[in-house]
């Protein structure tokens, strides 16, 4: 059975969201609730130490540019652009995407080193 | 012209909560993608030294930081669990009772919104 790119996005989006909801309540107790006000690189630091954290934050990164994004083209698509626009904003999307995952994970790495 | 971008026309002829949650999530979906660059653009104020970062960090400590933070969880709470009743929706075949499933997100938004008060509001007393 092939499974077509639009099926494999909408189910994307779906498996996105639920990786997003999960990391987000996370991401939320531990910035919000677990740490004091106002928040420091030494605060921030002292987590990503660890390895796993590293990999759950780049992992959360991912999953909601990818969910943004899609959800920016379905936005778009909401207006019947042309063909031409559709490709161009696949392309334009893919540029923002990509960029913003690399400059994310880039932002991270200066946590991870000792303080 | 503009009104085709503003979901007039859909507005119009079905004036229903549906259509209220969908646009909605639409709302919450741009407002968070717009977001997620900003809180990029301020977490990459590390790369200029540290100094940066806790200027950049400090800058939301004030009343009208905290007041972006809440409307900031608002957006990702509805965006969220209506995003989990769609899902909902969608794999166990409960289309049906979608009207319902919206009323439980708009209570367990509001309950999760005004328990987190406390926490955003540094100033309100926690102990009431």
């Amino acid at each position: 059975m092939k499974v077509s790119s639009q099926a494999f996005n909408w189910f994307m989006q779906r498996i996105t969201a639920l990786i997003i909801a999960a990391g987000l309540i996370v991401h939320f107790v531990v910035l919000h609730f677990l740490i004091e006000r106002p928040v420091t690189i030494h605060k921030v630091a002292e987590r990503l130490q660890s390895f796993g954290w590293v990999l759950f934050d780049s992992v959360l990164l991912i999953a909601v540019v990818y969910h943004a994004l899609y959800g920016c083209y379905n936005i778009i698509n909401d207006f019947k652009p042309s063909d031409r626009t559709k490709g161009f904003m696949v392309v334009f999307l893919w540029v923002i995407g990509l960029t913003a995952t690399i400059v994310g994970i880039a932002n991270l790495l200066p946590f991870t080193k000792p303080m | 012209m503009l009104s085709k971008y503003l979901y007039i026309k859909e507005i119009s002829l079905n004036r229903s909560i549906n259509l209220f949650s969908f646009l909605l999530m639409r709302l919450t979906g741009i407002a968070l993608s717009v977001f997620l660059f900003l809180h990029i653009w301020t977490v990459g104020q590390v790369q200029k030294g540290n100094d940066s970062f806790n200027q950049a960090m400090s800058a939301y400590n004030n009343l009208a930081g905290w007041i972006m933070e809440y409307l900031l969880l608002l957006a990702v709470l509805y965006h969220m669990f209506n995003g989990l009743r769609l899902i909902a929706a969608d794999f166990y075949n409960l289309t049906e009772r979608q009207k319902g499933l919206l009323w439980i997100v708009v209570v367990i938004v509001a309950v999760i919104a005004s328990a987190s008060l406390f926490v955003f509001f540094p100033i309100l007393p926690r102990n009431i």
